[in-house]
C-alpha cells in the first residue's frame, strides 16, 4: 500500500492558494476491463508547468488523455471518478468534448503533422472551427508562430509542404498550431524523447516561457528535463499492475527528498 | 525446367486416350432430348458423353465440321453455306423430331381480339409498316417486337417463311431475346409484345400462339397435324448430325433417340415425335 | 559491412547497395514479367486478329452505325455509346452511394460492426453476374418499366436497367475498396485533429477524406473497370438492340430505350457464328480490343489524376526523417529566443466568442452516410432473401451430392459443386504467387514511376472483360494448345482474372506497414529478401486473404471465362488430366438452363444452385472471419 499524496509544507507559498485549474478525484480507467489507473487524485493549479513522471506502461499517457477525453477514442475504455476543469466536470454531459479539446491543446511524442503546408497547419484548427475571421487569420497564424518560437524559420517558406521540415521544427509547429487555438491548459506528452538535445532544449525553453499564460501538464521521463522545467511532479507508479499515483510534491522537494519508497526506487533507476 | 517440357509431352501425347467420349453439341431446342437420353445411356450402358450447348443450331454445325465433336445437333437444315465452309465434312442429317415456330403475343393482344395474322401482316410489322396493334384488329397498342438472337432455329425458320432465304431479310434491328425462358419471361411481361417461339412454350397464360391465316383466309393452328401435312408454314426439324454415317458409340445414341424410348423423350419435352407426324409427311 | 540503404520518402526502398539476385528479386521479376506478358499476348493477340475488319471498314469501324453481320456491315457506333451510358449511369450510382457507406462505416462505426458490415457487402460481390442477370430479368426490369410508364417505354430492357444493375453489382468493390483508403490514413492525423477540438464528422472531412482521395479515386476507377467490363448481366436486361443511337444523347429518354453495348454483343450469339468466318470473327474481336482501349484510357487518365493530387506518402506522425538539419534549427531557435519579446495576443475582436458548430448540417450528412450504408446491406439481405426464397426449397443432402438427373429437373449439382470447386482452386494456386510477386515489385521494389506504370498494367487487367478472358482462352488452349475444354484453362483464366483484386489489397496493406518494422529489420542487418519473408509476408498476410476472397467470390460466379474453355453442360464428372478434360460449373449450369429450360421443376433447382454458390462464398467468408477480426483490432487500436 503506499502512502498516499501530501504537500510538504516547504512547497506551500502564498502564490499556490490559488483556485485549480484541474483536478482528478478518485480517478480510475480500464481498457478492455484490464485496469490502467485507479485513485488518481490530483490538483493542478494554473500558469505552472506540472510534470508527471514514472516508469513505462503506469498509466502516464491515459492519465493525460482523460484530461481531454481523447480517452474516448480509444475502444472499451472506460472512465471512472471526476475530472473537473474550473471545477467544472468534464465527464458528464455538460461540456461538449470537443468543446473542451478546443480549450485543451495537447502535443504528442510523434509531431503530427498534416500533409499540408505550414500555414495550414498552423490554422488548421482555428480555421476549421471558425474561432478567427477570415481576415485575420495571417495574423493569427504569425503571432502563434512567433509564440511558439518557429516564426523565423519558417516565415519565407509559409506555404511550404510542413513535412519538409526538420523533426524538432515539426514539434514546434504542433505546438504553434494548439497555441493558435489560445488554449487554458496545454498537454504534452513526452514531446521531446525523439528530438535531438538541441531541439529538446528549446522545447524546454519555450515551456518555461509559455507558462505565464498556460498551464502546461507534462509528461516525461526524462529527470533532469522534469528538473529544469517543472514546478510540480506527480509520480505515478505501478501498484499490483495498475498505476497510482504515489506522490505528488514541488519538484525540488520530490527529487532531492522524495517521501515514497516507489519514488526513491524509481529516481535510483532513472538517470 | 526439361521436366515440365517432358510432362507436357507426356499429356498431349495422352490426348488420343480419351477420344472415347462421345462429344455433343449444338442447338439448345434438342438439348433437352439429347440430354435425358445421355443420362439414360449413361446409366444403364456406362457410356461417357459430354454435352454442351455453344452457338445454337450453328455452332452445332460448326463444331461437328471443325471435328470437335462426334454429333452436332441442330433445329435447322444444313444449308449450302455450311457445306461450303467445310468442303470436306459429310453431314448426315437424321430426323428425330419436330417443333412447331409460332407468332407468339402476350396476353394483352390476345385479349384484344388479334387471333391470327397473314404473312404479310407479318412481314409489314418486321418492316416496320404496321406499327400498331389496332392495325390488325386489335387495341390501340404499339406492337412491340422481340427478335430472336442470330443463329436460332426460330429465326432461320422465320426468315425462310418470310422471304423464302434467311439471306434475303432486310436489314432491320429489334431488340434481341435468346433462349426460350428468357423469351418467355420479357415478352409475356410487356405490353404489346410479339415474338417468335417455339410453339410448345406458348402456355396460353402470359403467352398465347396465333395461328396463320393462308391464303384462303383459314386460320391454320400450329399442331402436328397441320405442320405433316405442311399446311403449318413454320416448323422446324429436329436433326441429329454427323459426319458420315454415323458408327460407333454415335450410332448407339442416336439409335436410342430413334427407339420408342427415345421418342417419348422427344414428346416428353414438349416436341412433336416422328410418329405424330401424319404418314404423308415424312 | 552492409550498407545501410537511403530511405526514400516514397514507401518504396532503393534495394541493398550488395545486390545479389536473390531468390526472392528474381521470384518477383518472373511474376510479374507473366503478368505483363499475358496482357501484352492478349492484346497482340486481338489486334493482329481485328485486322481484316480495318481493312473491310476502315475508321467506319468505329464511327458508322451499321452493324448487320448478315451483309458484312460493321459499323460499331451504338455499342460504344452503349458502353459508355452504361458505365457512366453504373457509376453515377455506385460512386457516391458507395463512399458514403464506406465513409459512414470506417469513421463513424464501432470496429466489429464496421467488419459485419464489410462482410455482408463482400457476399453481395459474390452473387454471380448470372444471377444478378436472372434478377435483372424477374424484378428490375418490370420495376424500370413500370416506373417510367409516363415515358411509353418499349419494354424494361433499356440502358438504365443494366445500368442499375451495373450499379449494384460494382457497389461492394466501391465500398471495400474505400473503405480500405479511409483506414489508411493513420489514426494520429485523426487523433490530432480531434485533439485540436474537432468533431469526429470534421475530423472525417478535414483530415480522413482529403487524405484518402487517391485510394478513392483508385476504389471508383477500379469499379468503373468492372463496369466496363460486365458482359452476362447487361447482357440479359439491356435489350441488345443494334443500330440504336438516342436523337438526344442527354436526356433521360436516352437511357430508357433498349440499347447494345460491347459487352452484350460479345455475350451473344455472333461470337459462335462468328467463329470460322475470318472478317465477322475480326470484328467480334474488334470489339473485344475497343474494350480494352477504352479500360487503358480510363487507366491512363486514372493515374495522371493520381500523380497530379498525390499527397506525399509518408504521413509524419510515423518516422523519422532526416537528422541532418537539427543543429542549424537550434541556433536560430536559441537567439531567436532571447531576442524576442513576448509576442501580442491577438485582440480580442479577433477572435469569435463561440466555436462554429455546424451540428445540423454535421448530423444530417452523418445520416445520409448510414443512408447509404443501410441501402448496400439492405440491397445484400434482399437478394440473398430473393434467392433462398425462390431456391431454398430445392436445398438439401440430396441436392449436394448427387448428380443431374432429367436434364437439371431432377437430382443433385454435385459434380456441379466439385468442378466449381476444382476451378477455384487452381484460380487460387495460379494468382497467389504472381500477385505476391507483382506486390513486391510494386511496394518494394520498384521506384515511383515504375511502381506507376505496374500499377496501370494492373489496371488495365482489371477492366479486361471476363469474355475476353475466355476469348483469350479459346484461342490459345483450346486450339492452339490443343487442349480441348479443360479445367486447368478455366483455372489459369480465372487466376490471372483474379489477380488485379488479389495484388492491389496486398500492396495496399504492404503500403501501410508501419515503417518501424521495416527499420528494425535492416536496423538489425536483414537484406531486402530477408525482410521480405520475415516481415512483410507475414505482417500482409490478412491482405491476402481479403483480396483472395473478393476475388474467390468473383472468380467463383464467372461464367464468361469458362464457358468456352472449361465448362460444359452435362456429362463431366472428375477430371482425368488435362486435356479433354472439362468440368460441370454452378454459374454456367445456371446460365444455361436459364436460358432453354422447359420442365418448371428446373426452375426450382435454378435458384437452388444459386443458393448453394452463394453458401460456398459464405463459407470462405466465415473462413477467413477470425484472421480479419484480428486485424481490425489491431489496427482500431493504433
Amino acid at each position: 500500500m503506499l502512502e498516499i499524496v501530501r504537500e510538504p509544507s516547504c512547497c506551500a507559498t502564498p502564490e499556490t492558494i490559488t483556485p485549480a485549474v484541474l483536478e482528478t478525484r478518485d480517478l480510475g480507467v480500464s481498457i478492455g476491463g484490464r485496469a490502467i489507473l485507479r485513485n488518481v487524485n490530483l490538483s493542478i493549479r494554473p500558469r505552472q508547468v506540472f510534470g508527471i513522471i514514472g516508469p513505462s506502461g503506469a498509466g502516464k499517457s491515459t492519465l493525460l488523455k482523460c484530461i481531454n477525453r481523447l480517452i474516448d477514442l480509444t475502444p472499451h475504455a472506460q472512465v471512472t471518478g471526476e475530472v473537473l476543469f474550473n471545477q467544472q466536470s468534464i465527464l458528464s454531459q455538460s461540456i461538449h468534448p470537443d468543446d473542451l479539446r478546443a480549450r485543451i491543446g495537447m502535443l504528442f511524442q510523434q509531431p503530427v503533422v498534416f500533409p499540408k503546408s505550414t500555414y495550414h497547419n498552423v490554422i488548421f484548427g482555428v480555421k476549421r472551427l471558425g474561432l478567427v475571421a477570415r481576415k485575420d487569420l495571417p495574423a493569427a497564424a504569425e503571432a502563434a508562430l512567433r509564440e511558439a518560437a518557429l516564426w523565423d524559420e519558417v516565415k519565407d517558406r509559409l506555404h511550404e509542404s510542413a513535412l519538409k521540415l526538420s523533426v524538432g521544427q515539426q514539434q514546434r509547429l504542433c505546438l504553434a498550431r494548439s497555441l493558435a487555438m489560445q488554449p487554458e491548459v496545454i498537454l504534452m506528452d513526452e514531446p521531446t524523447s525523439a528530438l535531438d538535445p538541441r531541439s529538446t532544449e528549446a522545447i524546454e525553453q519555450l515551456m518555461t516561457r509559455l507558462k505565464e499564460r498556460h498551464t502546461i501538464v507534462l509528461v516525461t521521463h526524462n529527470i533532469p528535463q522534469a528538473r529544469r522545467v517543472c514546478d510540480w511532479l506527480a509520480c505515478v507508479c505501478m501498484n499490483d499492475g495498475v498505476g497510482e499515483v504515489a506522490e505528488t510534491a514541488c519538484c525540488d522537494q520530490m527529487l532531492d527528498n522524495p517521501c515514497c519508497q516507489a519514488v526513491v526506487e524509481y529516481l535510483k533507476a532513472a538517470p | 525446367m526439361r521436366g515440365w517440357t517432358v510432362f507436357a509431352a507426356a499429356l498431349f501425347a495422352a490426348a488420343p486416350m480419351f477420344a472415347d467420349v462421345l462429344k455433343i453439341n449444338g442447338s439448345t431446342t434438342v438439348n433437352p432430348v439429347a440430354a435425358e437420353a445421355a443420362e439414360v445411356l449413361r446409366a444403364e450402358q456406362n457410356m461417357e458423353i459430354h454435352i454442351d450447348t455453344q452457338g445454337g443450331s450453328t455452332g452445332g454445325i460448326s463444331s461437328l465440321g471443325d471435328g470437335l465433336v462426334q454429333i452436332g445437333m441442330s433445329s435447322r437444315t444444313v444449308s449450302d453455306k455450311d457445306r461450303q465452309k467445310y468442303p470436306s465434312a459429310q453431314f448426315t442429317q437424321i430426323h428425330i423430331g419436330e417443333d412447331a415456330v409460332a407468332i407468339v403475343v402476350s396476353r394483352d393482344v390476345w385479349e384484344s381480339g388479334v387471333r391470327a395474322v397473314t404473312r404479310e401482316n407479318v412481314r409489314d410489322v418486321f418492316e416496320g409498316k404496321i406499327v400498331n396493334w389496332k392495325e390488325l384488329g386489335g387495341a390501340d397498342q404499339r406492337i412491340v417486337f422481340f427478335n430472336r438472337e442470330p443463329g436460332r432455329g426460330e429465326w432461320e425458320v422465320f426468315g425462310k417463311w418470310l422471304y423464302g432465304d434467311p439471306k434475303k431479310v432486310p436489314a432491320i434491328s429489334y431488340q434481341e431475346v435468346g433462349g426460350n425462358e428468357e423469351t418467355r419471361n420479357k415478352v409475356g411481361s410487356t405490353r404489346g409484345a410479339v415474338t417468335l417461339l417455339s410453339s410448345v412454350w406458348a402456355d396460353g397464360k402470359a403467352l398465347i400462339a396465333l395461328a396463320i391465316q393462308d391464303e384462303n383466309g383459314q386460320a391454320i393452328q400450329p399442331n402436328g397435324a397441320n405442320i405433316a401435312s405442311h399446311k403449318y408454314p413454320m416448323s422446324r426439324p429436329l436433326f441429329l448430325l454427323t459426319n458420315g454415317a454415323p458408327s460407333g458409340e454415335a450410332k448407339q445414341f442416336i439409335d436410342f433417340v430413334l427407339s420408342p424410348r427415345g421418342q417419348e423423350l422427344v414428346r416428353k419435352h414438349g416436341y412433336l415425335s416422328l410418329d405424330q407426324l401424319v404418314v404423308d409427311g415424312k | 559491412m552492409t550498407a545501410i540503404a537511403p530511405l526514400s520518402l516514397s514507401p518504396t526502398f532503393a534495394p541493398s547497395r550488395r545486390k545479389r539476385w536473390s531468390f526472392t528479386f528474381a521470384f518477383s521479376v518472373i511474376g510479374t514479367a507473366v503478368a505483363i506478358g499475358f496482357v501484352i499476348a492478349m492484346v497482340a493477340l486481338f489486334a493482329w486478329q481485328t485486322v481484316p475488319v480495318l481493312q473491310h471498314s476502315g475508321s467506319g469501324y468505329l464511327t458508322a452505325n451499321n452493324w448487320h453481320y448478315r451483309h458484312e456491315l460493321f459499323g460499331a457506333l451504338s455499342m460504344i455509346y452503349g458502353t459508355v451510358a452504361v458505365s457512366v449511369v453504373a457509376v453515377a450510382i455506385a460512386a457516391p452511394v458507395g463512399i458514403g457507406a464506406a465513409i459512414f462505416t470506417s469513421e463513424f462505426l464501432p470496429p466489429r460492426v464496421r467488419v459485419v458490415v464489410k462482410i455482408i457487402i463482400e457476399l453481395l460481390a459474390g452473387i454471380p453476374s448470372v444471377v444478378y442477370g436472372l434478377i435483372g430479368i424477374l424484378y428490375l426490369r418490370n420495376f424500370v418499366y413500370d416506373s417510367f410508364e409516363t415515358f411509353d417505354l418499349l419494354s424494361g430492357d433499356t440502358l438504365l436497367t443494366a445500368g442499375i444493375l451495373l450499379a449494384v453489382m460494382i457497389l461492394p468493390t466501391v465500398m471495400t475498396l474505400s473503405d480500405d483508403a479511409l483506414r489508411g490514413v493513420p489514426a494520429l492525423q485523426r487523433q490530432a485533429a480531434r485533439g485540436l477540438g474537432l468533431s469526429r464528422f470534421g475530423a472525417m472531412l478535414h483530415i480522413a477524406l482529403p487524405q484518402a482521395r487517391v485510394g478513392l479515386l483508385a476504389a471508383v476507377l477500379l469499379a468503373l473497370g468492372r463496369a466496363l467490363g460486365e458482359a452476362i448481366a447487361v447482357f440479359l436486361v439491356v435489350g441488345r438492340q443494334d443500330n440504336h443511337m438516342p436523337a438526344n444523347v442527354f436526356s433521360l429518354r436516352a437511357l430508357l430505350e433498349p440499347g447494345q453495348t460491347l459487352t452484350s454483343k460479345l455475350g451473344g450469339a455472333e461470337v459462335n457464328i462468328a467463329y470460322g468466318d475470318p472478317l465477322h470473327w475480326a470484328a467480334i474481336v474488334g470489339l473485344g480490343l475497343m474494350l480494352l482501349l477504352i479500360a487503358g484510357l480510363v487507366t491512363i487518365v486514372g493515374a495522371w489524376l493520381e500523380t497530379r493530387g498525390s499527397s506525399p506518402s509518408m504521413y509524419s506522425g510515423r518516422g523519422i526523417k532526416g537528422e541532418g538539419r537539427s543543429a542549424n534549427d537550434s541556433t536560430l531557435q536559441l537567439t531567436a529566443l532571447h531576442k524576442e519579446p513576448s509576442p501580442p495576443t491577438p485582440s480580442l475582436s479577433t477572435r469569435r466568442g463561440r466555436i462554429r458548430r455546424h451540428r445540423f448540417i454535421e448530423g444530417s450528412t452523418v445520416t445520409a452516410f448510414a443512408f447509404c450504408t443501410t441501402i448496400a446491406c439492405g440491397l445484400m439481405l434482399v437478394l440473398i432473401a430473393a434467392i433462398f426464397y425462390r431456391g431454398g426449397s430445392a436445398l438439401s443432402w440430396r441436392f449436394f451430392t448427387e448428380q443431374i438427373r432429367l436434364v437439371g429437373a431432377d437430382g443433385g449439382i454435385f459434380f456441379n459443386i466439385v468442378g466449381t470447386l476444382i476451378l477455384i482452386f487452381t484460380a487460387l494456386v495460379v494468382c497467389t504467387p504472381i500477385a505476391m510477386a507483382l506486390a513486391l515489385m510494386q511496394g518494394v521494389y520498384f521506384r515511383k514511376r515504375a511502381a506507376q506504370r505496374l500499377g496501370i498494367v494492373l489496371y488495365l487487367l482489371n477492366g479486361t472483360p471476363s469474355i475476353l478472358f475466355g476469348l483469350f482462352g479459346l484461342i490459345v488452349f483450346v486450339k492452339f494448345f490443343g487442349w480441348g475444354k479443360s479445367w486447368l484453362s478455366g483455372g489459369i483464366l480465372l487466376g490471372i482474372m483474379m489477380l488485379p483484386t488479389v495484388t492491389v489489397a496486398l500492396i495496399e496493406r504492404i503500403k501501410v506497414l508501419p515503417r518501424k518494422y521495416i527499420e528494425a529489420s535492416r536496423g538489425l542487418g536483414l537484406s531486402t529478401s530477408q525482410t521480405i519473408w520475415s516481415v512483410i509476408v507475414p505482417q500482409s498476410r490478412s491482405g491476402l486473404v481479403t483480396g483472395s476472397l473478393l476475388g474467390l467470390a468473383r472468380a467463383a460466379g464467372e461464367t464468361a471465362p469458362i464457358m468456352f474453355t472449361a465448362t460444359i453442360f452435362a456429362g463431366a464428372m472428375f477430371p482425368h488430366g488435362i486435356t479433354e478434360s472439362p468440368v460441370l460449373s454452378l454459374p454456367y449450369h445456371i446460365f444455361v438452363l436459364a436460358q432453354d429450360s422447359f420442365d418448371p421443376r428446373v426452375a426450382e433447382k435454378l435458384w437452388g444452385t444459386a443458393a448453394a454458390l452463394l453458401l460456398i462464398v459464405l463459407l470462405l467468408s466465415l473462413i477467413a472471419l477470425p484472421m480479419r477480426l484480428r486485424t481490425h483490432e489491431e489496427a482500431a487500436g493504433a
